[in-house]
């Protein structure tokens, strides 16, 4: 397969990635079906891009995280079963912990939860009555994932929205009065933590103004309106940092590109300053900023939990929120492995990603 | 003994003291309690609209309510749905008496050791199949463990003393005990967790959490007009029963309302934002100083409110007694009097609560004025004597011990106060242990505590508290609840004797002695009653309840707020 017929096939899986995964998230509540296409998807783009070595290495790092994070979980200090079982006996306990496997070592533990795993098997809510199963962790994840990766999404959106012209405004007014008051902002914006935004947005705009409302979320599919003004403001809470971040690294990587020489070339020939920041200087400064919006996406998993705490939102964030105090084992590990799952593959993404963006990329590899 | 837990599961669930009720709030006389507790005259229910209530937790166990652990959140749901046999109501004297509710009669014979139950005809689950005898015996069964596929571990302690459940007729059984059990009744109650499920809903164990059907005014089961059901973290929905069996006392069909929504916001910070924001229109909260905040938004007329510290909760701190050190009378007594209440009132719970010296409330049956309780005042020079007669017997140099909390900033806040207390007595070397809400039950169970900030025993029959002091199951195994591992043979004989003795009087005399005992021996060291607060938005009323079926005037006990009489402004 050629160089440019490679590119075409990989644009066309990440738009077909986008599409299932928005219809998924949005329209459809994820199942087993729709998780698996996207997966799918993602698999035929990384082997399009890297071939299938790339596609080894994405699944050893997946298992070597899901496994860190398995022993992470059984570092928690307390014995889950005492959350579990309230009120409990001794040898309560201890049947319960026969039947969790907490007794095993952790390679055992881990390899029965992988095995449960693919086979689509994500374990149970324990609870305390006499029944061996509580509800499948799947059915409450399904229906938060959805809530977490759309305000995650808003996040990102409103955060580069912003970012991207103050970046590019900054960059070119470099030592400006302009970029030092927006610098000024950034730095504001990067040290106020987003559970005191959040506090202060939920006061001013939605307590003493009925701007938004203080809390609780709406589905798309049930209003559409009432769904975007019942996460603007936990999206905005935590895009704030992002704001500042996005903005500092785009205006660095924008000051230097407008120093090369085709930018030069360019105002030689006549182009506009517009022409000149948004369609040449613009892509080759964004990569820093790519990366950095792949690799926040952990750091947003984090902000998630607070910001859903808050909002009471029903997301992920909440779920793990409640399951680490409730040291609900099985049901965390899936949690944190799926995203754990999707951090990685986000990453994998936008690595792909690179050589729609740069055409030096593509072309050194189909030289290579 | 069930009861007691079962009645006693909010304050585990909640864990420690820390954090909740007031002290003189806003206009009081001074001496903290409710204020705002009498019902106003808000003129004639209009039907129709929906509240949106905040609640103070999710409950993620859901409602399959043999084996279900509902803290006050769940709770509150759950009387929205179910109903229970009982109810409580006013005595007319300023008590507690159990009444029937969903029964008809409840009745005992002449020693107690059997009670005849007859439920009220014509009354349908939510699913139409009819509330009778044989729905009866099945809950009644399930909650004592019988019924396979839903046994808690718990309820089937609460119904120990139960041997059987016969079915007389097609309204009627008959509970038959294996020893004399007088308050029977104040256990069918059981702070409002004691209520009827349709037997669909323990047909299928493996839902039975999330298909609730009970009798209550509100339903998730087959809804016609309301998107109803549970989302979990975000909303349990309800629509109004069509067929509800009650009506208000002009004969008007409860409820008022097409809709109830119940929403967890832990925060009670948020709880506040959404009901002044609008986004809820009613919530709870146990909170002192948020209870002034409302107290003051309530006279400036923003909010509707209503209090209650009727048969309370105690936040007290419990002390571990059958190990160092204070299995040790003098450290006791050390921290009896060395301990300030009053300051503790003033500094954790904004003045709100009301001061509490022995575990029962002020309208329960038990209650002993406080002057005979001998509940020493404070004297830090009392307490130093005593201190040092405990490192005189033991030879150690200091008092030392763990303080048992849970994880959150003002429960921690309360235990650092209380700290520092105890520093002023001499000696003294207090650490504080924190652990997680969901471990400080089963860390409490192990004893692994010197003192544990706690909150329990709300109620108005004592009898129901008998399971936190006696020191032995009825198969005569150590008592795993008592958690403070009190073995007093004089506390038993007082809770033996008052649950098989049918004179009131009498009855009432042997408690009161357990406070006195309490008192001497310091084996709790008693703080406040607890307050709880429900507001509403300005426009949404009947937060006090309507009047009980058979005229009786309802009483709300803890953080138990019936909705049925609920209505919004049209």
């Amino acid at each position: 397969m050629g160089e440019e017929a490679r590119h075409r096939l990989l644009v066309w899986a990440l738009v077909a990635i986008g599409v299932v995964g928005l219809v998924a998230l949005v329209v459809v509540a994820p199942t087993g079906v729709t998780v698996a296409a996207v997966a799918a998807l993602i698999a035929v783009a990384v082997v399009a891009f890297a071939g299938w070595r790339r596609l080894l290495q994405v699944v050893v790092v997946l298992v070597l995280v899901t496994f860190f994070v398995s022993v992470l979980i059984r570092l928690l200090p307390g014995d889950p079963t005492d959350a579990i079982l309230g009120f409990s006996t001794p040898e309560q306990r201890a049947d319960l912990r026969q039947e969790l496997g907490l007794d095993d070592n952790i390679f055992s533990q881990y390899w029965d939860f992988l095995n449960d795993f693919l086979r689509g098997d994500t374990n149970y809510y324990q609870s305390s009555g006499q029944r061996a199963e509580g509800t499948p962790v799947w059915d409450r994840l399904g229906n938060a994932l959805p809530v977490s990766l759309l305000l995650m999404f808003y996040a990102q959106v409103i955060a580069l929205v912003i970012a991207i012209p103050l970046g590019i405004l900054t960059a070119y007014r470099a030592g400006s009065r302009l970029d030092k008051s927006v610098n000024t902002g950034a730095f504001a914006l990067i040290a106020l933590p987003n559970f005191v935004l959040a506090y202060l947005l939920i006061y001013y705009l939605a307590v003493r103004r009925d701007f938004f409302p203080t809390q609780g979320y709406v589905p798309f599919g049930e209003n559409a309106s009432e769904h975007f003004r019942s996460l603007f403001l936990p999206a905005l809470s935590l895009s704030a940092g992002l704001i500042a971040a996005y903005m500092r690294l785009l205006r660095s990587d924008m000051i230097q590109t407008l120093q090369e020489d085709f930018i030069t070339m360019a105002r030689s020939k006549g182009l506009t300053t517009r022409r000149i920041l948004l369609r040449h200087a613009l892509r080759p400064s964004s990569f820093t900023l790519l990366t950095v919006a792949a690799i926040n996406l952990g750091a947003l998993v984090g902000g998630v939990v607070v910001i859903e705490v808050i909002f009471q939102l029903p997301g992920v964030g909440l779920l793990l929120f409640q399951a680490i105090n409730a040291k609900q084992y099985p049901a965390l590990q899936t949690m944190i492995g799926i995203i754990a799952i999707v951090y990685v593959l986000a990453n994998v993404v936008v690595d792909v990603l690179y050589s729609v963006l740069d055409p030096r990329i593509r072309h050194a590899r189909a030289a290579g | 003994m069930a009861a007691v837990a079962a009645t006693g599961m909010i304050a585990a669930a909640c864990g420690g003291s820390g954090g909740s009720g007031g002290g003189s709030g806003a206009g009081g006389d001074g001496d903290g309690g409710a204020q705002f507790d009498e019902p106003p005259d808000e003129g004639t229910p209009t039907r129709g609209g929906k509240v949106t209530y905040g609640l103070e937790a999710e409950t993620g166990g859901g409602w399959c309510l043999p084996t279900a652990q509902l803290a006050a959140g769940g709770i509150q749901v759950a009387t929205s749905v179910y109903d229970t046999l009982v109810a409580p109501a006013s005595d007319g004297a300023g008590g507690v008496e159990y009444v029937p509710f969903l029964a008809e009669t409840v009745e005992p014979n002449d020693d107690y050791t059997q009670w005849t139950i007859k439920v009220r005809e014509g009354i349908t689950f939510h699913d139409g199949t009819p509330l009778n005898a044989e729905a009866v015996k099945l809950n009644l069964d399930a909650f004592r463990g019988e019924v396979p596929g839903v046994v808690g571990p718990l309820f089937p302690i609460v119904f120990a003393p139960v041997a059987t459940v016969d079915v007389v007729d097609d309204l009627t059984v008959t509970v038959t005990m294996n020893q004399p059990w007088v308050a029977f009744n104040a256990t069918l109650w059981g702070t409002g967790r004691i209520g009827m499920s349709a037997p669909a809903q323990f047909a299928s164990p493996d839902n039975c959490e999330s298909n609730l059907i009970g009798t209550g005014p509100f339903r998730i089961f087959n809804c016609e007009n309301v998107d109803c059901g549970w989302v979990i973290n975000d909303r349990f929905t309800a629509e109004a029963n069509p067929d509800y069996w009650r009506q208000d006392a002009d004969g008007e069909q409860l409820p008022y309302l097409d809709e109830i929504e119940f929403r967890p916001v832990p925060a009670v910070a948020q709880r506040v934002n959404g009901l002044v924001g609008g986004d809820l229109n009613a919530m709870h909260t146990s909170d002192g100083a948020t209870i002034a905040d409302l107290r003051a938004d309530a006279e400036a007329g923003q909010v509707n409110l209503l209090e209650s510290d009727f048969a309370a909760e105690i936040g007290y701190s419990m002390l571990q007694v059958e190990d160092p050190p204070f299995n040790n009378k003098n450290a006791r007594k050390a921290l009896q009097y060395g301990l300030d209440a009053d300051e503790l009132i003033e500094l954790t719970q904004a003045g709100v609560v009301k001061r509490a010296v022995q575990p029962f409330a002020e309208d329960n049956l038990a209650y002993l004025p406080p002057e005979e309780v001998g509940w020493p005042d404070r004297d830090l020079d009392q307490a130093r004597q005593f201190l040092d007669a405990y490192l005189q017997e033991t030879g150690e140099t200091e008092l030392s011990f763990t303080i048992l909390t849970t994880n959150d900033p003002v429960n921690l806040r309360l235990a650092q106060i209380v700290q520092d207390q105890l520093a002023q007595i001499g000696p003294v070397n207090a650490t504080i242990d924190q652990v997680d809400q969901t471990e400080i039950i089963n860390t409490a169970l192990g004893g692994e505590f010197g003192l544990n900030l706690w909150r329990n025993h709300p109620g108005g029959d004592p009898d129901t508290q008998r399971i936190w002091w006696y020191s032995t199951t009825p198969e005569g195994a150590p008592n795993f609840v008592n958690f403070g591992r009190i073995n007093d043979p004089e506390i038993d004989r007082l809770f033996d004797e008052a649950r098989s003795e049918p004179d009131p009087e009498t009855r009432k005399e042997h408690y009161q002695q357990v406070s006195k005992i309490f008192a001497e021996e310091a084996y709790n060291l008693w703080a406040w009653y607890t307050v709880w607060a429900f507001a509403a938005a300005d426009d949404v009323h009947g937060l006090f309840p309507p009047q009980l079926p058979d005229g009786q005037d309802p009483v709300i006990i803890a953080s138990v707020q019936p909705v049925a009489g609920l209505w919004v402004d049209q």
